[in-house]
């Protein structure tokens, strides 16, 4: 008799994981704990993640620190020290701003990500990363082409909403 | 008359760090929401310049203010909710500005090893508002 199909469950905890080698990589280890945590406190996220496929590099230019996250679908997310293979996308920038990609409000109906004027921290993190786009400090590469998979990654890794 | 320099780590040390905490509108406007518990921040043990064992600082945050800080051990420090830590080379870079905590914890140097990531991330500027109190007190450092 064939085994029963093995469908994640919304029960089922997220599979994420550091990939052999990026255990010295601290933003590699703060990801790791984001993204987990983040889907732990969240379920509502794990739809999103189950469905992202692709690879994303991520560099802190001024930390000199840089990974890959490898997603497949069904819920599996590797993290790999460095740069690895041809990413779909690319996000480069200074440490702040690239944390505060974390902390963005999440897209309101317009596509925008307004903050709540009240919401001091969320208006600091909206200029930190406007901002820094504006200075030429932080690129997103490979946007245009993987604008679904972005919006999925902006609601897995976003510790808001 | 200058404030003269205080032994880092050390109970005056703490009681210093909590006036400049406290004394920082900064923190204060960024840590406002902060109902998330207390915060450890351990210097690893150091025998050759005199730290002989795991030595830590137990932050009592809440709301914005800090209402106790005091020098505890290792033991002690891995009950609070969040545990930052780095050996005495590199909270003296955090203390005199030259390591930003953000960079740290990224090129693994400072260690969350305990505490809620998505937590540590909204607060990110309370973070470096508390680590930015630290240069308020006029620091010795026990290696110089």
């Amino acid at each position: 008799m064939p085994p029963p199909m093995l469908r994640p469950q919304p029960h089922m905890p997220a599979d994420v994981q550091l990939a052999p080698g990026a255990e010295e990589n601290g933003l590699a280890m703060m990801l790791r704990d984001l993204v987990s945590q983040n889907l732990d406190a969240k379920p509502h996220k794990l739809g999103d993640f189950r469905a992202l496929q692709g690879s994303v590099s991520i560099v802190a230019d001024d930390a000199d620190v840089a990974l890959t996250m490898r997603f497949e679908a069904g819920g599996k997310l590797t993290i790999h020290d460095g740069i690895v293979g041809i990413p779909d996308v690319t996000i480069r920038g200074p440490s702040d701003a690239v944390l505060a990609l974390s902390n963005m409000p999440l897209a309101t109906r317009l596509g925008l990500p307004i903050p709540d004027p009240r919401d001091r921290e969320a208006v600091k993190t909206v200029r930190t990363v406007m901002g820094a786009m504006r200075e030429g400090k932080l690129h997103v590469y490979g946007m245009a082409f993987h604008l679904p998979m972005m919006m999925r990654l902006t609601k897995v890794m976003s510790v808001n909403g | 008359m200058a404030p003269s320099n205080i032994r880092f780590p050390s109970a005056e040390w703490c009681a210093a760090y909590k006036d400049a905490i406290n004394a920082n509108p900064a923190y204060q406007a960024a840590g406002t929401d902060w109902t998330h518990g207390p915060v450890s921040m351990v210097v690893t043990a150091e025998p050759a310049i005199g730290i002989a064992e795991d030595t830590a600082m137990w932050l009592d945050l809440h709301q914005g203010t800090c209402r106790d800080c005091r020098l505890v051990s290792r033991a002690e420090a891995e009950n609070a909710s969040f545990v930052i830590v780095a050996s005495y080379a590199r909270w003296k870079e955090v203390i005199r500005g030259l390591l930003d905590p953000t960079k740290g914890m990224m090129q693994n140097r400072l260690k969350l090893t305990k505490g809620h990531m998505p937590t540590m991330v909204k607060f990110v500027t309370a973070s470096k508002e508390l680590v930015a109190s630290t240069s308020r007190v006029p620091t010795q450092f026990v290696d110089e």
